[in-house]
């Protein structure tokens, strides 16, 4: 032991050839830019520590969370529902229309079918109304938007899933609320103002009125779908990008380019990632998008977890 | 401010320097540069603390060591200057405490290191002396962790037995016994060595 230590004899301490042979277990040293690493996690944690809570953060733009497989279900099983319940009911009244139509008057039937088309406008009227008023309303949730724009998981099979929403639309258009407001409402008006002002004769009615009421039903669906893509395209444009939330698939540090992976609206783009946070984010971190330098995502630690999609 | 680090591991008290009062001040006030001048200064007793109390755990070290330093940069406001401790000691009672929090939760069971690696043969060469040191550093793995803080402490970086009870929470007493005790574990495992 050498001279300046301080004594503490007994039995216990440690003899100087104890202490000789002790040397020999060589220390580790640091690291070249050990400090500058201790400097920079010690500035990084007076960051986060002073960043507000998650919950008060304000978010650079309202980003959609993705929904999980649950809810995407529940909300396509509730919009299948209320759509066959909608036809059921549509039918039934059809039904017990035309077997009503055979025991009244004609003068009695002219009234009835007038009263027909009016309800459907009534009704399909105060529907798009309320979808119109209401703005992004129950009206733009149909089955082929859905499937489109919300099913995070198959963002990798956009392709697939956009087939799948645009042939479900193609092939059961009832499954669509869009097309029974568009198609009810058209329908009503156009038997309303043809056999109101007597302009065709009530079976020549009742076909234009169906034909027009099934087209505008079945064009407002696609044309709402149509929308919807574009829509997705247009976030591609550079800064449409920026508030939107990702995981890292390669780590990224200041000076240190990772790979970020968006998924929005079904669509996976992947991006070369820069932080300006000194602190190494591993693969894996879900990371907000604060800004973009050319076609290189600037990154920092995402304020909360991003949600889990299942 | 600090001087010489390279030439201190924990072996030669004498030459252990400790930061100048100005660059303390500096660095209790945030400055970045003085910030620095304290990590340059102390990093290699940490880093020698660290890398012997976490043995058979290296991919810890350095994590660990950055742990202990950014605790050590936000809790330097309230270190007593004129107090009874230390710089050195009271962020070396940092480390060992935070080592010790990390041994206790994870319980790691270290590599055992092969005999063929650990026999002397050349007792005045370079090879017999890093062979010896696996050696030392076989004992201390086997040794409990607070067993091993204590000697490391002692044997290294000149904790007496109060300041080595004080940075484990540990009796005076108890000290003694398990400095002791390791003692004798470590005259075991290197009998035969001159």
């Amino acid at each position: 032991m050498s001279d300046s230590r301080r004594p503490n004899e007994g039995d216990e301490e440690l003899s100087p050839d104890d202490i000789r042979r002790l040397q020999a277990w060589a220390p580790r040293v640091p690291p070249d830019g050990f400090t500058a690493r201790v400097l920079g996690r010690a500035r990084a944690q007076r960051a986060e520590a002073a960043r507000p809570a998650p919950a008060e953060a304000p978010r650079p733009i309202a980003a959609p969370p993705p929904l999980t497989r649950a809810e995407l279900d529940r909300r396509r099983r509730r919009r299948a529902a209320l759509a066959t319940l909608l036809g059921a009911g549509a039918l039934a009244a059809g039904g017990g229309f035309v077997a009503w139509q055979a025991g009244v008057s004609a003068a009695q039937a002219t009234t009835s079918v007038m009263t027909v088309y009016l309800a459907a406008l009534a009704f399909g009227g105060v529907l798009l109304l309320a979808s119109l008023l209401g703005g992004h309303g129950h009206a733009d949730h149909d089955t082929g938007d859905h499937d489109h724009g919300d099913d995070f998981h198959h963002g990798d099979h956009h392709g697939t899933e956009t087939h799948t929403a645009a042939h479900t639309t193609l092939v059961l258009p009832f499954l669509s609320l869009r097309f029974w407001i568009f198609g009810l409402t058209f329908f009503g008006l156009t038997g309303a103002i043809l056999h109101g002002l007597g302009l065709a004769g009530p079976a020549t009615t009742a076909v234009i009125a169906s034909v027009l009421g099934l087209g505008t039903g079945y064009g407002a669906a696609q044309l709402f779908q149509s929308l919807a893509r574009q829509t997705v395209g247009e976030i591609a444009a550079d800064g449409g990008h920026i508030g939107r939330e990702g995981r890292l698939l390669l780590p990224t540090a200041r000076g240190q380019r990772g790979k970020l992976r968006v998924v929005a609206n079904a669509v996976t783009m992947d991006f070369l990632a820069e932080t300006d946070d000194e602190i190494l984010l591993p693969a894996g971190t879900p990371v907000l998008i604060v800004g973009m330098r050319g076609n290189v995502a600037v990154v920092e630690r995402s304020p909360a977890p991003t949600e889990p999609t299942d | 401010m600090a001087t010489d680090e390279r030439t201190d591991d924990g072996l030669a008290p004498a030459a252990q320097r400790e930061l100048d009062e100005v660059t303390l001040a500096r660095a209790r006030a945030g400055e970045e540069a003085a910030l620095a001048a304290l990590v340059d200064c102390y990093q290699r007793r940490v880093f020698a603390l660290v890398g012997r109390l976490m043995v058979g755990r290296p991919e810890l070290v350095e994590d660990l060591a950055q742990e202990v330093f950014v605790k050590v940069l936000q809790a330097l406001p309230r270190f007593d200057s004129h107090g009874p401790a230390r710089l050195s000691t009271w962020i070396l009672t940092v480390a060992t405490r935070t080592c010790l929090d990390v041994l206790r939760a994870k319980r790691p069971a270290p590599e055992p290191i092969p005999d063929s690696l650990v026999s002397p043969s050349d007792p005045e060469g370079e090879t017999a002396r890093r062979q010896l040191g696996r050696r030392i550093e076989a004992a201390m793995a086997r040794l409990p962790e607070e067993m091993r803080a204590v000697v490391i402490l002692r044997g290294y970086h000149d904790f007496d037995y109060d300041e080595i009870a004080s940075a484990l929470g540990l009796e005076l007493g108890t000290v003694k016994s398990r400095l002791g005790r390791a003692r004798t574990a470590l005259r075991e495992a290197l009998e035969g060595v001159p």
